[in-house]
């Protein structure tokens, strides 16, 4: 195809593209204008029926409850799968994280963190870890909810890697623990989804009180359980992620 | 209105930090040193704008009460034509009583101007647009990473702005914390040593 054709390929089909996106367009409800009776009917509902404020959190974890059990098996398995692909190989020794052993010339890549990054790095961690449990364990309350909370608890231990102190963030963060709390997060939302076809109830079923007061912490039920679940599995998948390419970068790996 | 502008002013105090921490990125010479500036964009920012969320939706368990205010619907006489819900104007959304409400605003207290509420909304979306495209334009790998973290934030705000603040925690989370990190380390990894 010489660049002539090809460009009159491009312009028909560009032309196409922009009729049928014109086209749709105009098929589109006015600006704000949700057309869908589902919505309005949640909206109705779904503070009597859960006693969770946090109607959002209401949708994710109740309604559709069963779609946010394959969201979190796709980070799952997403965090599962980078851990076999960055996995220390045979034949592979590490050498010393580059530049945390004390500034050898010529070998280090990583310079040390300053002061001035460190202090505010540290001083964040504290408020960042409390920010992302309030986050996870209010889903049910406030817009909020697991997943959100559990990066950014993860960010936290993030935090400590930017503060120059990766053997910290090894120490806190062992691969061992990450994957338990991660297999406890996944299987704790199946479970909960599980225990409600035990009692034979339809599966994700809200089968625990739901509280006197909607709004308050203790109400919802099975949503702010399954906040909490969602919470820890995100934020020991991210840290786990965090900590492989971490890893990948800072020890360097030879073939021996 | 003083959770509007407390609100305001956090939004604000966002934009500043991470416009700073781009300059500072922009000006520092390799990826490491550029990598302690990514830190304010990617914590502090987001704090901020956490931060004006609760400012904004509050922090009390007494929102509930204000769904007393329509009382319960029953399932059996609600006609689908009453929710259809009424064409709007452009910013008409802030007055929908679609959302939660903090207990504190009476009917009036939260009524924004529309004309700046329109404001906001249209500057949100040119800011999105502009991002995207300094994002697509940006030839080098850890500037673009960078933009894409900003672009992140702006994104939050539009969010923020278009009333949906779950997805802007989310937004913020994933799109200026978790996603520039795992590219910066991706880059950093495949980068030549510099010898």
């Amino acid at each position: 195809m010489t660049p002539g054709q090809r460009r009159w390929f491009f312009l028909a089909a560009a032309a196409g593209l922009v009729a049928c996106y014109l086209w749709a367009f105009a098929g589109l409800p006015g600006f704000g204008n949700y057309p869908g009776p589902y919505g309005q009917e949640v909206l109705r509902q779904a503070v009597r029926q859960t006693h969770a404020t946090g109607v959002v959190s209401a949708v994710n974890f109740e309604y559709r409850g069963f779609d946010t059990v394959g969201e979190e098996f796709i980070l799952f398995a997403a965090a599962a799968g980078l851990s076999v692909v960055l996995r220390r190989l045979r034949r592979e020794r590490e050498t010393e994280p580059a530049g945390e052993a004390g500034g050898e010339a010529g070998s280090g890549t990583v310079p040390a963190a300053s002061s001035a990054m460190r202090v505010p790095a540290l001083l964040m961690v504290g408020p960042t870890a409390l920010i992302g449990w309030w986050l996870a364990s209010h889903a049910q309350t406030n817009p909020s909810g697991g997943f959100q909370g559990g990066v950014i608890l993860a960010s936290a231990f993030i935090l400590i890697y930017l503060s120059g102190e990766f053997l910290a963030f090894r120490r806190l963060s062992p691969v061992v623990l990450l994957d338990a709390v991660e297999a406890v997060g996944a299987g704790g939302f199946v479970a909960i989804g599980l225990a409600a076809l035990a009692m034979n109830l339809p599966y994700l079923d809200n089968y625990l009180p739901p509280g006197q007061v909607p709004g308050a912490v203790s109400s919802s039920g099975t949503i702010a359980l399954i906040s909490f679940f969602v919470g820890i599995e995100v934020a020991a998948a991210f840290v786990l992620i965090a900590g492989e390419f971490l890893e990948q970068t800072l020890l360097k790996r030879r073939s021996a | 209105m003083i959770r509007e502008v407390v609100s305001d002013g956090l939004l604000a105090l966002a934009v500043l930090t991470v416009a700073a921490a781009a300059l500072g990125v922009a000006v520092m010479p390799d990826a490491y040193a550029r990598l302690h500036y990514v830190t304010p964009a990617a914590v502090v920012a987001p704090v901020f704008v956490t931060l004006a969320i609760f400012v904004t939706e509050g922090l009390d368990h007494r929102r509930a009460r204000l769904y007393d205010r329509h009382g319960p619907v029953p399932v059996a006489r609600h006609d689908a034509r009453d929710a259809r819900p009424r064409p709007r104007r452009l910013a008409s959304a802030t007055r929908a009583p679609a959302g939660p409400r903090p207990a504190g605003e009476g009917e009036g207290a939260t009524m924004i101007p529309v004309a700046a509420m329109d404001t906001l909304q249209i500057v949100a979306l040119v800011g999105v647009a502009a991002g995207a495209t300094v994002v697509v334009r940006t030839r080098s790998r850890v500037r673009q990473v960078l933009a894409l973290s900003v672009y992140g934030m702006l994104l939050a705000i539009l969010f923020f702005v278009f009333q949906a603040p779950d997805v802007t925690l989310s937004e913020l989370s994933v799109g200026a914390v978790a996603l520039p990190i795992v590219l910066l380390l991706a880059i950093a990894k495949v980068r030549k040593p510099e010898q």
